[in-house]
């Protein structure tokens, strides 16, 4: 069994526990720490599934990729884990309230949370847990695989914490809404709305308009207007703006054609509204720079 | 950015530089960077910089028409990590030295007044990244590095002195706290934050390297060598899915098997089958930041013939699954 765990300046401690044992398991905090101050946690789990029960908060289900803040009302925490599993590996930071209270004006929503945990009253900062992205797991895997010792070594962590815990709090805080459910796509649906990409795309000069688009790739233009954005990440036409910009900026340096051919090209039908979306995307126009290139 | 940077090519002559718009490959592309860029016969450039607390990112891109030597010019003091990411930088710095930085290569070194040449070859595409950074982050590690006083205290003197005079090669590590400092992907708000720890996490990274496992010997290789390697990498690179023999290789850009590994080794530090694994990892890891392909398309264009195979082998080296990179993705909030 492998635990860690590390005080750094009574403010940052964390422990490390992969544990390979099926069963019920009791985290404890271990003595290096004021025994009578409970923690916030910062609770990643890495691989497998974890039914955590700090005192006073109910199960908290987290599963491999998902983070969360929580604040439990004593150090004793229940982990149950299922008999068949036999891989869990979670990863949790644990931050004295007065640490976490230095960030409350980049992040007001902590504030609600940490005047309860001051209180003593266990809670978590989001209903929803976070979803750990690539650069997070980097982060903690630094921690993991440090390289370097001694007073090096605990201001090497606490970048990588601080680094972290930013990522976590934005991410917790500016989640999209839930209350838009993802509509149910066919493959027959995404391979038509990847059409409709294309078409775009090639038909630039006399963009179709979103319904006429629509009809054309046969599918309902709510369909179109979702999926893309569910499959693309991005609005319809926040794509076909960057694209647009992106072509025009092409034509402006690599070319000698006017502006007004430019524009066209573009898919505006008058200059005066492609030249006010080009300074709105890049801050000039495309006349300034056409003239100091 | 600093009006004051000027550059002069000997063959091109003073190349006047303007407002610029990056494109949407170049990094950056977000508010608070400023872009400057120049366009002519000679070729183009493009520099950016973001500046922070006590510390100022430069991004630089050339690619000439012809071989010149352009000389870079700054009124300012400059203490910096230089970091090369495309190419061999053949070059000379006023009160330092003349030497090359090849791909990956980096060196930390202080002047206080730029005065810079830089040897280009034509048809190429050179990058490299500057990090200058203050004289207090330079006390704040000399507490976990003992070795930088000395050159602390030329710094303090405002003497130019380079760190070491062996220029190092950037790990794993390294290039990846750049690309984080470069193509930066959370909100603004953060940005600040998020930027003075990835400068502090690159210059312990850096200064790590040279006190733990320093380079002892420069890199020598005569300038053909050097270029048929790079040949050799972009074939490789470029054709994941074609397993090239060293034997063809070597044929291919007029090297023996020796040479070849030799010149991966010295200037990349790594194997050629360690290098063709990163970069097929790399690949891997950009198709699905950038695309919608799915796990299997992009394990066969990898080069690899199964997707478990590829999956475990990318899980083994970022340390997560290729499919947490689209979850994440979905998840994605759009913050530009």
């Amino acid at each position: 069994m492998f635990f860690q765990t590390t005080t750094k300046s009574k403010t940052t401690s964390f422990f490390l526990y992969p544990m390979p044992d099926a069963g019920s398991w009791c985290v404890r905090s271990a003595g290096d720490f004021e025994a009578d101050k409970s923690l916030v946690e910062l609770c990643f789990v890495l691989d497998g599934k974890i039914d955590y029960q700090p005192e006073g908060l109910g199960g908290l289900h987290l599963s491999a990729g998902q983070f969360n803040m929580i604040y439990p009302s004593s150090l004793q925490t229940r982990v149950w884990l299922s008999q068949q599993q036999n891989n869990l590996t979670a990863f949790t930071i644990h931050f004295s309230i007065s640490y976490l209270q230095k960030l409350v004006v980049p992040f007001p929503a902590l504030i609600f949370f940490l005047e309860k945990a001051q209180r003593g009253i266990a809670g978590k900062l989001s209903a929803a847990h976070g979803i750990a992205d690539p650069k997070m797991i980097t982060l903690i895997r630094n921690i993991q695989d440090c390289p370097y010792t001694g007073s090096l070594k605990n201001a090497y962590w606490e970048l990588q914490i601080s680094t972290l815990l930013t990522i976590a709090l934005t991410k917790i805080m500016t989640r999209p809404p839930r209350n838009k459910p993802e509509i149910p796509l066919k493959p027959q649906d995404i391979e038509k709305i990847q059409a409709a990409r294309e078409y775009l795309l090639q038909n630039m000069e006399q963009p179709p308009t979103l319904i006429e688009l629509a009809r054309k790739m046969g599918l309902n233009d709510f369909k179109l207007k979702k999926g893309y954005k569910q499959l693309y990440g991005m609005t319809l036409f926040d794509d076909f703006l960057h694209a647009r910009m992106e072509k025009a900026r092409l034509l402006l340096l690599e070319t000698n054609q006017s502006i007004v051919a430019i524009a066209e090209l573009a898919g505006y039908r008058n200059v005066s509204g492609f030249s006010a979306a080009f300074k709105r995307y890049f801050g000039h126009t495309p006349g300034w720079f056409r003239k100091i290139t | 950015m600093n009006d004051r940077i000027k550059i002069f090519g000997d063959k091109a002559g003073e190349i006047p530089l303007f407002p610029a718009l990056p494109s949407l490959s170049d990094p950056g592309n977000i508010p608070g960077v400023k872009s400057l860029g120049a366009n002519g016969p000679f070729g183009h450039l493009l520099l950016q910089e973001i500046t922070g607390n006590g510390y100022s990112i430069r991004y630089h891109s050339y690619f000439l028409n012809q071989e010149d030597t352009l000389t870079l010019t700054c009124g300012k003091p400059a203490l910096r990590l230089w970091l090369s990411l495309k190419y061999s930088f053949y070059y000379t710095t006023k009160g330092l030295d003349e030497n090359v930085l090849h791909e990956r290569g980096f060196n930390i070194s202080y002047v206080p007044f730029m005065h810079q040449t830089l040897r280009l070859h034509a048809k190429q595409r050179y990058v490299c990244v500057e990090i200058l950074f203050s004289i207090d982050h330079l006390r704040q590690l000399v507490q976990f590095f003992p070795d930088v006083e000395d050159f602390l205290h030329e710094v303090e003197k405002q003497q130019p002195v380079l760190l070491n005079s062996i220029n190092q090669v950037a790990d794993k590590e390294i290039l990846s706290v750049a690309d984080d400092i470069l193509y930066y992907a959370y909100p603004l708000e953060m940005r600040k934050k998020y930027l003075d720890n990835k400068v502090m996490e690159i210059l312990i990274l850096a200064l790590g390297k040279i006190a733990r496992h320093p380079l002892q010997q420069p890199v020598k290789i005569p300038e053909k060598f050097v270029e048929r390697i790079y040949e050799a990498r972009e074939l490789l690179a470029g054709n994941l899915k074609r397993d090239y023999t060293l034997r063809e290789l070597g044929a291919l850009v007029g090297l023996s098997i020796y040479k070849l590994k030799k010149g991966f080794w010295v200037i990349y530090g790594l194997s050629i089958s360690d290098f063709l694994h990163e970069a097929r990892m790399q690949k891997a890891r950009l198709l699905l930041e950038e695309t919608d392909q799915p796990i299997s398309r992009i394990a066969a264009d990898t080069g690899y013939s199964h997707p478990f195979a590829f999956s475990a082998a990318f899980k083994k080296y970022f340390g997560y699954a290729p499919s947490m990179i689209q979850r994440s993705r979905k998840q994605a909030v759009h913050y530009n």
